[in-house]
């Protein structure tokens, strides 16, 4: 009895082996490692994004969250994941992991997909913080050295560059203090009035900013950001801060030929539809469907030279 | 409409077929889940997540919620019946409970718990329902200052937790606390004692260090006398269930849990763990029959298993009315509203009584469905507590095994746990306690963080502290705890009263 | 009696081996920098109270040599009990080794199967059973059921 319930396993076993034989890709669920927190802002665009590719490429999306080091945990395992199209992984700093020393690998390293979106930091204050514009800020901050406590996130990530930037560019010292956990503390401690400024996406602050609680001072970008054009770029306020955050998804080199093909145009396809430019819109973000592929190569490889003498400059650079 | 009809109608939106079926299989998912070691609540729901997308917002919430707290329940499962954490907050009901298995008293502190965590889930929902909006401002007015403040008096506070032996306690939670900090440092980016190896950048992974010290550890335990005759007496189905006596002590551990647990879901970190550590140290504290707890007290599993459910329910506020997670699991949820465009915060409640209320619904209901669900089972886990050794332990031990894999999908992390097991079979049986052991885990990366940000937020200016009402209250607490609780605990508060 | 209180002294030498050896290293990550705790602060604290700890033990131990304080459970081991002890052991340590060769089922029966020995059951018929059922359950609950990525080694 027990022989033939033995016999039984092991031949489902077998039939469980010859049954995947060659099929289109993707024929099963793709795992997306995303290096940030689940909740956090570029967790959000991850999983939104995937929402999207999803239909475009007919199969689930698993995602998994491994947080830490600025993603360089996460690009780690890709690094170690088989290139057959079903891993994937996101992130925010790929360009300058290596300036930074977490890693020794930079974005040529992967098989880039794309860059579905990119967005400016805003400089956010509490509502009832003195300061009405940008320069009031600087000012008093070029008086009070130390005294402002600017809110950001761990060394290396995004927000925590822009906020030394910040710091060089305009001559003032602030107290910059790093919360471990994410973004969501900026917006408590400046909903709460714990600090007296930071920097930002401008996702983990909308709750705050709704209520009422958050203001925006200035964005980083270029030129005003379509979804939300009452707000003053740092530019045209006379602070030459143009620095935009992005998320790009990337794959481990070496995929075939035509399993990278077929992800460049769902990538690009989905970028250019009305939902995801909705997306962007609402979340103070832009996107471009040309930065998939080698477009999306050589913006990282622009966006690092940007940001390499900036790094320099913070002294964020591994020797 | 008035808050109680808000309500009923939201029972009524709760009690449409889709939702509730969204809750019932919710419930029951988080439960299997829950149950197996290594999966907790947050990885319950990040594997529901996409599942919960392709219905609407409500009903994808009402199910993460649903599988979120029977996560919560399933947990305590199998740390009762076989001294393997389901997950992290479940750690400390090892404890008791499982020591109360091996008295024979399984089904008593499965039911018990099963109770506890239905009154405090409702006590939670109640507190979130009526009092969400001033929570949330109350937690908003937390500082980096405020949050150090309670850590510090809940390090006080668990410090009665070091067995027996003082000197043996503070070495384990300071071996506790190291082992912490081993990794990549989240603040500064250095690696700390990572030996060159990748995957100590992770740090060490608190999961598979519980399951190893407790479920490992007395795996190799057990194989030392296997053929001793076993302590686990079969039970009559009378048996199974509470005695009056249990019942009654467990009344104000559960009633206190709540309120604490609901204290803690408002901080940031891991609410349902502190809570459940600080419960069991509060009732260990006051209670008159101190000696028991270690060797199946009933509060050290009513009181903890209440306050780890009320403290998640209450860590929904900061999310729901801030918009602001605060622990990892409400960071899941706000992604699943998010991808449904429903943002949380302070206008969430307004701009969509519909999701509020039926939420809020829904939640009493799994509550309830939880409870109506566990209580029949606890006849039927409690017998397999029952089985004999040879038979359990294979099971118990590739359960560990597999578990400790899926915390991370990392073969490292089962290395850990092996490690685990062997070093806190050689401390236990050397009158080391495990419990310092993980309370210095859990506490040293909170506290550091804590510690650090408070630092750089003061800059060297101690005397901004000052302006702090809020953490001159806590820190005040530190001494009035000691005295109050601990001395005179035992004339102040007579639990149950001698018999 | 003596060989507990003996064990335990070892103990305590390993730990502040193991303390003093961090110390160090811990100091150099820095204690402080401008104003802000640096990385190094928990670790040379916690190990510092691990050191000084197992000190204040080690002398009291000493002092006290002729009651050895022991827990309730401390029974000696006779050498069947080790040999039992290490099998648990070797067998739970087989299976992240075997695992990513030869795929988590067959491991999971394996060490099942080692577990049962070791713990003492009797027989080949019931161990077998019994391994092969738990191997196949997990297989049904977390690699159908739930779609997970276990190791598969050259299997699945």
């Amino acid at each position: 009895m027990k022989r033939i319930f033995f016999i039984f396993i092991l031949s489902v076993f077998c039939f469980g082996i010859l049954i995947p034989g060659v099929s289109a890709y993707p024929d099963k669920p793709i795992k997306l490692i995303i290096g940030y927190e689940a909740g956090s802002a570029s967790d959000l665009i991850g999983r939104t994004f995937l929402q999207q590719l999803e239909k475009e490429l007919g199969q689930p999306f698993m995602v998994v969250n491994k947080p830490g080091a600025a993603s360089a945990l996460a690009l780690r395992e890709l690094l170690d994941s088989k290139p057959d199209g079903y891993t994937l992984g996101m992130s925010c700093s790929v360009n300058v992991l290596k300036i930074l020393g977490h890693l020794p690998n930079t974005h040529h390293d992967f098989d880039v997909i794309g860059i579905p979106l990119l967005t400016g930091s805003v400089l956010a204050v509490p509502t009832k913080s003195p300061f009405k514009s940008t320069k009031e800020l600087v000012e008093y901050a070029k008086v009070n050295p130390s005294k402002l406590r600017m809110s950001t996130t761990t060394k290396g990530a995004v927000f925590w560059i822009h906020a030394r930037y910040f710091e060089r560019l305009t001559g003032a010292k602030f107290n910059v203090i790093v919360n471990p956990g994410g973004a969501s503390f900026i917006a408590t401690q400046l909903g709460g009035g714990h600090a007296d400024v930071g920097f930002s996406a401008y996702t983990p602050l909308q709750g705050q900013i709704k209520a009422g609680n958050i203001r925006i001072l200035g964005v980083s970008t270029e030129k005003r950001v379509p979804g939300f054009p009452e707000w003053p770029t740092l530019k045209e306020q006379g602070y030459d801060m143009v620095v935009t955050g992005w998320a790009a998804i990337l794959a481990p080199k070496g995929l075939p030929a035509d399993i990278y093909k077929k992800l460049l145009s769902a990538h690009a396809k989905v970028v250019g539809t009305k939902t995801w430019q909705d997306f962007c819109k609402a979340t103070g973000s832009v996107s471009y469907p040309e930065y998939t592929g080698e477009g999306a190569i050589k913006f990282l490889d622009q966006d690092a030279e940007i940001q390499r003498p900036i790094l320099e400059e913070i002294g964020a650079v591994k020797k | 409409m008035s808050g109680i009809e808000y309500l009923i109608h939201g029972f009524q939106i709760a009690l449409t077929p889709t939702n509730f079926l969204a809750n019932l299989v919710g419930v029951i998912l988080g439960t299997i889940v829950g149950v197996l070691p290594g999966l907790g609540p947050i990885e319950a729901m990040a594997i529901m997540l996409p599942i919960s997308i392709h219905y609407g917002p409500l009903v994808g919430l009402i199910m993460l919620a649903g599988v979120w707290y029977g996560a919560q329940y399933g947990g305590s499962t199998t740390s009762i019946l076989v001294n393997i954490p389901g997950e992290a907050s479940s750690v400390i009901t090892c404890v008791d409970g499982y020591q109360m298995t091996r008295k024979g008293r399984a089904g008593a502190a499965l039911a018990i718990s099963a109770i506890g965590s239905f009154v405090a889930g409702t006590i939670g929902i109640i507190l979130l329902q009526f009092f969400a909006p001033p929570l949330a401002k109350a937690a908003l007015s937390f500082g980096p200052p405020e949050y150090l403040a309670v850590m510090l008096l809940a390090f006080i506070a668990l410090s009665n937790l070091g067995g027996d032996n003082p000197l043996k306690g503070a070495m384990m939670i300071a071996l506790g606390a190291f082992i912490s900090t081993i990794g990549i440092d989240r603040i500064s980016g250095v690696h700390r004692f990572t030996m060159g190896i990748p995957d100590m950048m992770y740090g060490i992974n608190f999961v598979p260090v519980a399951v190893g010290l407790f479920g490992v550890a007395e795996v190799i335990r057990i194989a030392v006398d296997t053929y001793a005759p076993s302590t686990i007496k079969s039970v009559r189905f009378r048996e199974l269930y509470p005695n009056r006596e249990e019942t009654r002590r467990s009344i104000m551990p559960i009633i206190r849990g709540s309120f604490i647990g609901a204290f803690f879901g408002l901080l940031p970190g891991t609410p349902a763990v502190m809570a459940s550590f600080t419960s069991y140290s509060v009732e260990k504290s006051i209670s008159p029959r101190k000696e028991e707890f270690g060797h199946g007290a009933i509060e050290g599993v009513a009181g903890p298993e209440s306050a780890n459910n009320s403290a998640v329910i209450i860590a929904l506020v900061p999310l729901l009315c801030l918009g602001i997670p605060l622990a990892p699991v409400a960071a899941l949820l706000l992604a699943g509203l998010e991808m449904h465009n429903v943002t949380p915060g302070p206008l969430f409640i307004q701009e969509n009584p519909t999701i509020f209320w039926g939420f809020i619904a829904a939640m009493y209901l799994g509550n309830f469905l939880l409870l109506v669900l566990n209580l029949p089972l606890v006849g039927l886990f409690a017998r397999v507590a029952t089985l004999r050794p040879q038979v359990l332990m294979p099971i118990v031990g590739i359960l560990c095994l597999i578990g400790s894999y899926m915390t991370r999908m990392a073969l490292f992390d089962v290395y850990v746990m092996i490690g685990a097991g062997i070093v806190g079979f050689f401390l236990t049986r050397l009158g080391f306690s495990m419990i310092p052991l993980v309370i210095g885990m859990v506490l040293g990366n909170i506290l550091e963080d804590n510690l650090r940000v408070t630092a750089q937020w003061l800059n060297g200016d101690l005397s901004q502290l000052l302006h702090r009402p809020i953490t001159l209250v806590i820190l005040a607490l530190i001494p009035v705890y000691i005295i109050f609780i601990r001395m005179a605990g035992r004339k102040v508060f007579k639990n149950g009263g001698k018999d | 009696m003596k060989d507990i209180s003996k064990a335990e002294l070892v103990t305590y030498v390993v730990l502040c081996a193991v303390a003093a050896a961090v110390i160090i290293p811990s100091w150099k990550l820095g204690l402080e920098e401008k104003g802000e705790l640096g990385p190094g602060f928990l670790p040379f604290v916690s190990s510092l109270c691990v050191l000084v700890a197992g000190i204040l033990a080690v002398i009291l131990n000493l002092i006290k040599k002729q009651k050895g304080v022991l827990s309730a459970e401390a029974e000696k081991i006779d050498r069947k009990g080790w040999l039992r002890v290490l099998g648990i052991m070797i067998n739970f340590a087989l299976w992240p080794i075997l695992a990513g060769w030869i795929g988590y089922i067959i491991t999971s029966f394996l060490v099942s199967l080692g577990i049962a020995k070791s713990i003492g059951y009797q027989g080949l018929r019931g161990p077998i059973v019994l391994s092969i059922s738990v191997a196949f359950c997990i297989w049904l609950i977390f690699g159908f059921m739930f779609q997970l990525d276990l190791p598969a080694g050259f299997s699945f």
